[in-house]
């Protein structure tokens, strides 16, 4: 019985893999193949040629989109507003999972900026999305030792919400109605998720 | 290896381009440039598309300055940025339609070139291309950037086993596709019934 190329690829990797894979293989000419195979492959894969020369003015466009790009103010509450936000960390995941469950108030809501009453579905979940901003800056600081399977999707979900807020930067310009209402209720989704890690991670750093 | 662990910067350009140093911007572009397409245009097989989400990037780098704080290196922020935009893209409803319909010459740039002109670099690159969109992210973040099945697992919304059968998986299709016609694998042992 040949070694499965999943095992191949491990020992390529220097992973871990079972002793009897290594034995078989000192005497297996075609799995011998096989694993060279897998390391030339690889490093052809590295040889391949970088992209060629950026398009003319490739430079200028960013340049200019940087330049037209709104200062960025709407992601972060103001100092003072920050530090009222920290006092609700005591309200923790209750207060998380509250949010999430949808437009009605959280119990907390005496401390958290009084949404406005409304029934336009965008201004609502502005509003949702900004106390989920409020949580999420009351939020200790993130570690400075992360574990790779939590921060890899934090680092996700937050250029997710840059994406969005990109994306609504230039919800003026949107053609289709409903678009921002779309743009906005994906962003209070990505929050929600990036507020739950958030808020676990912070957990296992104390 | 990633074309990001070649990318050098001066020391203190990315605090005067915090500070708003045009030129210390530019230096960014510079260094990280072919770089950030590179992966773009590996992960994102139409050229035009990663080429926008490229200059996305550097928007992205620019406008969010801020929030790099220094603990990883600068290098390793500008690839994860990269690699969202275009795993962002390759899941976006428009892509995916599009990727249904899209012939397979798409891989070609505006030119009528792909990136490599030598007769092997040609037929990996196109046999690359070849691989769904998911393999092929898994082939090149492992393989190429050393990214860990972990990490891709995160970033693909899965776990490192999804990502570890992936890269099996393409590794068999891209030796399948790379072989010579008319000459076939005694054994391919991707399975314990080989």
């Amino acid at each position: 019985m040949h070694a499965r190329l999943d095992q191949l690829l491990s020992l390529r990797d220097g992973e871990p893999v079972d002793a009897r894979v290594k034995t078989h293989l000192q005497h297996c000419t075609e799995c011998q193949d096989w694993l060279a195979a897998s390391i030339t492959l690889r490093h052809r894969l590295r040889a391949l040629p970088a992209a060629p020369e950026p398009p003319p003015g490739a430079w200028a466009r960013i340049e200019q989109r940087v330049a037209a790009s709104r200062p960025s103010g709407g992601r972060r509450m103001p100092l003072a507003s920050l530090a009222a936000a920290a006092s609700m960390a005591a309200l923790g995941l209750f207060a998380v999972l509250r949010l999430s469950e949808g437009p009605s108030p959280a119990p907390g809501a005496r401390t958290m900026p009084a949404p406005t009453v409304t029934t336009d579905p965008v201004a609502q979940l502005r509003a949702r999305s900004q106390a989920l901003e409020t949580v999420l800056a009351a939020l200790p600081a993130r570690p400075a030792v992360r574990r790779a399977a939590m921060s890899v999707p934090i680092d996700t979900l937050e250029a997710q919400v840059q994406w969005l807020d990109h994306e609504l930067s230039t919800a003026d310009a949107l053609a289709a109605p409903g678009d921002a209402e779309r743009l906005w209720r994906g962003r209070v989704e990505v929050m929600n998720s990036l507020l739950q890690l958030r808020y676990v991670e912070a957990q296992r750093a104390l | 290896m990633s074309a990001f662990s070649d990318s050098e910067l001066p020391p203190g350009t990315v605090a005067r381009a915090r500070a708003g140093e045009p030129g210390a911007r530019e230096a960014i572009f510079r260094a990280f440039g072919p770089a950030v397409r590179t992966l773009a245009r590996r992960l994102v097989p139409r050229t035009s598309a990663a080429e926008d989400l490229a200059q996305d990037v550097f928007v992205e780098v620019f406008t969010s300055l801020a929030q790099y704080q220094g603990r990883g290196s600068f290098a390793g922020w500008v690839r994860s940025i990269t690699v969202n935009r275009c795993l962002m893209h390759l899941r976006s409803p428009g892509w995916r339609l599009l990727s249904r319909t899209k012939a397979y010459d798409e891989v070609q740039d505006a030119s009528g070139k792909t990136m490599s002109d030598d007769g092997d670099a040609l037929d990996l690159e196109r046999a690359l291309m070849r691989l769904s969109d998911r393999a092929r992210a898994v082939v090149w973040l492992h393989d190429v950037e050393g990214y860990t099945h972990a990490e891709i697992g995160a970033l693909l919304g899965g776990s490192a086993s999804l990502s570890k059968s992936q890269l099996v998986r393409a590794h068999a299709r891209l030796r399948t596709l790379l072989e010579p016609e008319g000459v076939e694998n005694a054994c391919m042992p991707v399975s314990t019934n080989c």
